[in-house]
């Protein structure tokens, strides 16, 4: 109770904005931001790169100088030759830390909110349902796509600067594609289901474990398939695998390690559908905070 | 113009009725919904939000039209939900803003005015913490800030004295009665507490089972009550008082306590004759008013009225 004459300012109502997205995916950028978990994946993501800036710096400047001693032995090690199978390691092993991190970004996105009692404010206010979804969606993508397209390109910035030549410019620009590609491949499907996990759910834990088990689950059911059948390319149906098949095809390894025989764009249609269905459910569930009836 | 208008509003969950054919005009200052559990007061609240479609009927807030034009009524109106609201990873001030951001303010302007409505609510340097570390007390008001930050002409209040202490309600409802006197805003007050709508609202709506089962001004509804009073006798004379009181056949009620007395007297006696008993039997009396109803004995009357025992008995 105010105890001096307190009041607030008059309002005659802002701009009909069209993008209130934007403000969802921020608050939760900020909210994840202050979050020493978050924190700790980003910087272990962070020395991943480090070390790959070391091994293009090494590969680049150290091992193309004939006077510096280490140069014959950096020009025999494999580990610093800098290949498409670089950038597609790279991202790889982002994949998981990636994966990690918007399990414990978005597996409370939805629930933590639906127990706070939350969409009942947020939509009290002029935000429709599709600004909330797609502002969650955003948050996900960002620090999915920062995990592993975002560094990659980084990488790859930085090894055309470092040996500027129209060959390394032209393999820059298709590595590039296929950096993009395979992070959105990955970061996509994996947003799209944590999310959906969150909304099926009622918490934070019950969703994360939703989450790995139906992972597990499915990878367990595509080998059973493929090995009970002699058929390897089952292997296709495990989301995981599907999603390698696709980036080792956009990065044209020649030495792919998924043994698959079918198109490449099956798997692309798998996972695009799988992302779709997701997609789906999001929406009615989303929707139905919203609009009760 | 009236702020809400209903017209015959059917509202379904599944097969049940929640609101039944709902008739109302709704017009500005302090308005309060009573009703129990269940007859309809929150499922009324989500209506004129737009989270509820109705199956049959109209409504219409400030002349927008529902649910097709739900977003312009939420642009205008502010709603303060029943159940507990937090974010608990975020302080006030924070969450304030970000609810000023989706009504198109800058974030320079979302802050100030999250500071202004948060001191306005009375909230101090407890703003600055994660609302985590919130008592229900600072919720309550939390709750109540943001929909104030935009500065609403209609404020729908769902329960706002819910989990307060007595100090924290007495507080909430000042705040309520400074909104609608000094803000000029109509609110909507749904709540089943009674003493907290007398002390708000100037007009009153019982709802019973989805139905409308009275409404008006709270004067009309709260009136002197005809041959109704109670008195008092001076200290030391209340036994001779009842005595006097019971021999005439007046007393209806000994309140417990305080010494006084609500007498009922006969349709050809007044005031007058009461004073006249008290001198025959040599007591002076200090204390006399006229009862009124109470809102409470309106409303149980009301309920009582449109139950299906009493329906069937019309019958």
């Amino acid at each position: 109770m105010p105890v001096y004459e307190q009041t607030y300012r008059s309002f005659e109502g802002g701009p009909a904005l069209r993008w209130r997205w934007r403000f969802v995916a921020a608050q939760e950028l900020r909210v994840l931001a202050v979050s020493r978990v978050f924190k700790f994946l980003v910087f272990l993501g962070g020395l991943h790169y480090l070390f790959r800036v070391m091994q293009i710096v090494a590969f680049d400047i150290v091992a193309q100088d004939p006077n510096n001693p280490l140069a014959p032995l950096l020009q025999r090690a494999d580990i610093f030759y800098i290949s498409g199978q670089t950038f597609y390691d790279f991202i790889s092993y982002q994949l998981t830390l990636m994966f990690v991190t918007l399990l414990y970004a978005g597996s409370g996105m939805i629930c933590n909110d639906v127990r706070n009692n939350l969409p009942e404010v947020y939509f009290s206010k002029p935000l429709r349902w599709y600004d909330y979804l797609t502002g969650k969606l955003l948050a996900l993508f960002v620090v999915g796509f920062f995990l592993t397209a975002g560094m990659a390109l980084l990488l790859l910035l930085q090894h055309a600067l470092m040996s500027p030549s129209w060959e390394v410019a032209i393999d820059c620009l298709r590595w590039s594609i296929g950096a993009l590609g395979y992070s959105a491949a990955a970061v996509l499907p994996s947003a799209l289901f944590i999310l959906l996990c969150s909304c099926l759910v009622n918490g934070q834990n019950y969703a994360a474990i939703t989450v790995i088990m139906t992972i597990i689950a499915n990878t367990a059911l595509a080998a059973m398939f493929a090995e009970t059948l002699r058929y390897q390319n089952w292997y296709v149906f495990s989301v995981p695998v599907a999603v390698g098949h696709v980036g080792e095809k956009l990065f044209q390894l020649a030495r792919p390690q998924i043994a698959l025989t079918i198109p490449w764009t099956y798997s692309l249609l798998y996972v695009a559908g799988f992302s779709l269905v997701c997609l789906v459910f999001l929406v009615i569930r989303v929707r139905k905070m919203e609009v009760a009836s | 113009m009236a702020f809400v208008s209903l017209n015959n509003l059917v509202v379904e969950y599944d097969d049940f009725r929640a609101l039944d054919g709902l008739t109302l005009e709704v017009e500005d200052g302090a308005i309060g919904l009573l009703g129990p559990n269940g007859a309809g007061k929150s499922t009324l609240l989500k209506t004129l939000l737009g989270f509820l479609r109705p199956r049959s009927g109209t409504a219409s807030v400030m002349g927008y039209r529902l649910p097709e034009q739900a977003l312009e009524v939420r642009r205008r109106m502010g709603y303060m939900p029943e159940r507990e609201v937090s974010s608990p990873r975020v302080s006030a001030v924070s969450f304030l803003a970000y609810c000023g951001r989706m009504f198109g303010m800058t974030r320079a302007d979302a802050l100030e005015r999250a500071h202004e409505v948060l001191n306005y609510v009375g909230l101090g340097e407890a703003r600055y913490r994660p609302m985590q570390e919130y008592s229900t007390g600072m919720l309550q008001r939390v709750k109540l800030a943001q929909a104030l930050i935009h500065d609403p002409k209609l404020l729908f209040l769902d329960e706002p004295t819910n989990g307060l202490d007595p100090d924290g309600r007495l507080e909430m409802l000042a705040l309520i009665r400074d909104i609608v006197d000094r803000r000029h805003v109509t609110v909507l007050l749904s709540s089943h507490l009674l003493p907290d709508v007398q002390q708000v609202c100037r007009y009153v709506i019982m709802l019973n089972r989805g139905r409308v089962i009275r409404h008006g001004p709270l004067e009309t509804l709260i009136r002197p009550l005809d041959h109704h009073y109670e008195v008092g006798a001076r200290p030391g004379e209340e036994s001779a008082l009842e005595t006097a009181l019971s021999r005439a056949g007046w007393l209806f009620h000994r309140q417990v306590g305080n010494g006084r007395f609500q007498v009922t007297l006969p349709e050809n006696a007044d005031c007058a004759d009461l004073f006249r008993l008290a001198r025959d039997a040599g007591i002076q009396i200090r204390h006399c008013v006229p009862l009124k109803t109470t809102l409470e004995s309106v409303f149980i009357d009301s309920l009582d009225e449109h139950s299906p025992e009493a329906a069937h008995a019309r019958v």
